[in-house]
């Protein structure tokens, strides 16, 4: 049996991990990050995220015996946290609205990294100015297209996945993707 | 050549759905490879950003509730545990003292009915012995006591 920090990338059958959830201080310490990543992305909130994170654990805890195999033990996780941050959303909706439209310290964190790397002025600036545009952009997107844009673009999820995680056909899925994107390059366009 | 990828074609590479054309034009066009590159490059770097800002805020994982709950439950066994042993053992001893109980009552029930079936037998012994002791020479007194006893 795979080890459970291997899982969590190769999205491995719960058909072959459904015994590693018995172990659930493993899956936690494993899944941690991932779910306390995505909830920052999502709401920003480094507090909220954190709650957010362990409620997820808490309700995977507490749902462990429904968990099949017909997904993956990160997409089971992610569909619990997709609900958790929907909800989130939805009961405080000022306070995440407030959280979205502030810009995150990532940006500054992009900025750093990029300084570094082997590129032309031109290149730095230009990605530099997506990042800050895909930033502004899924803030005000729609929360399903949000949602699916993270998926793929912060916690790589493939279509499929996403689909499983959000209970949305796989038609839909890329239509938002789709759509996140255009507003992205729209958002560029308008500052060139 | 194919014409020059539009935005929205950008959009649906970066989005996964490549047609074999695009990706035709992309292979033999510098610029279009460019822009696409770019553009892929600039999603990377958000998800590097998003992942380096969550590495350096990620909070220590708190204890789980399950370790907890865990806890709670083994203790929760364990008291009730000693109280169910308790309660089998004073259900048992009840389940056993009722017929013991009723057995016990059952044979003083028996015994008393045997008690009375004795004293009656001795009482019937004594009446016939008293009978047959009264001398013959009183016989007709005692009749005659009897009669009178009747007769008022
Ligand atoms: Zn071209």
């Amino acid at each position: 049996m795979p080890a459970v920090s291997d899982m969590k990338d190769a999205g491995t059958p719960a058909a072959a991990v459904a015994g590693v959830l018995d172990d659930f201080d493993s899956v936690a310490d494993a899944w941690w990050p991932v779910i306390f990543r995505y909830a920052l992305s999502s709401l920003r909130d480094p507090d909220a995220a954190a709650t957010l994170a362990q409620d997820c654990l808490m309700r995977a805890w507490h749902n462990r015996h429904a968990f099949r195999g017909d997904a993956s033990l990160r997409t089971w996780l992610m569909q619990i946290a997709v609900n958790l941050v929907r909800d989130y959303g939805r009961n405080r909706r000022l306070q995440f609205w407030r959280n979205l439209r502030s810009m995150p310290s990532s940006v500054e964190a992009a900025a750093e990294s990029l300084a570094g790397r082997d590129l032309s002025p031109e290149a730095r600036a230009a990605i530099q100015q997506q990042v800050e545009a895909v930033w502004a952009v899924t803030a005000t997107l729609a929360e399903r297209q949000r949602t699916v844009f993270l998926l793929r673009f912060v916690e790589e999820m493939d279509v499929a996945e996403i689909a499983a995680a959000t209970g949305m056909a796989e038609g839909t899925v890329k239509v938002h993707l789709f759509r996140a994107l255009r507003a992205v390059r729209g958002r560029m366009e308008r500052r060139q | 050549m194919n014409p020059h990828l539009d935005s929205e074609t950008i959009c649906k590479w970066a989005a996964g759905e490549r047609t074999a054309e695009a990706e035709r034009h992309v292979r033999e066009c510098a610029g279009c490879a460019e822009a696409v590159a770019l553009f892929e490059r600039g999603l990377a770097e958000f998800r590097g950003g998003a992942h380096d800002w969550s590495r350096r805020l990620l909070p220590p994982r708190p204890a789980g509730a399950w370790q907890v709950e865990t806890a709670v439950a083994g203790r929760r066994r364990a008291i009730f545990g000693v109280a169910g042993i308790a309660a089998c053992v004073t259900a048992a001893a009840l389940l056993l003292a009722v017929p013991v109980e009723r057995g016990r009552q059952r044979a003083a029930a028996a015994r008393a009915a045997e008690q009375a079936r004795a004293d009656q037998l001795l009482l019937e012994r004594v009446n016939a012995a008293v009978s047959r002791s009264t001398p013959a020479s009183m016989e007709p007194l005692w009749k005659l006591v009897s009669t009178t006893g009747e007769n008022q």
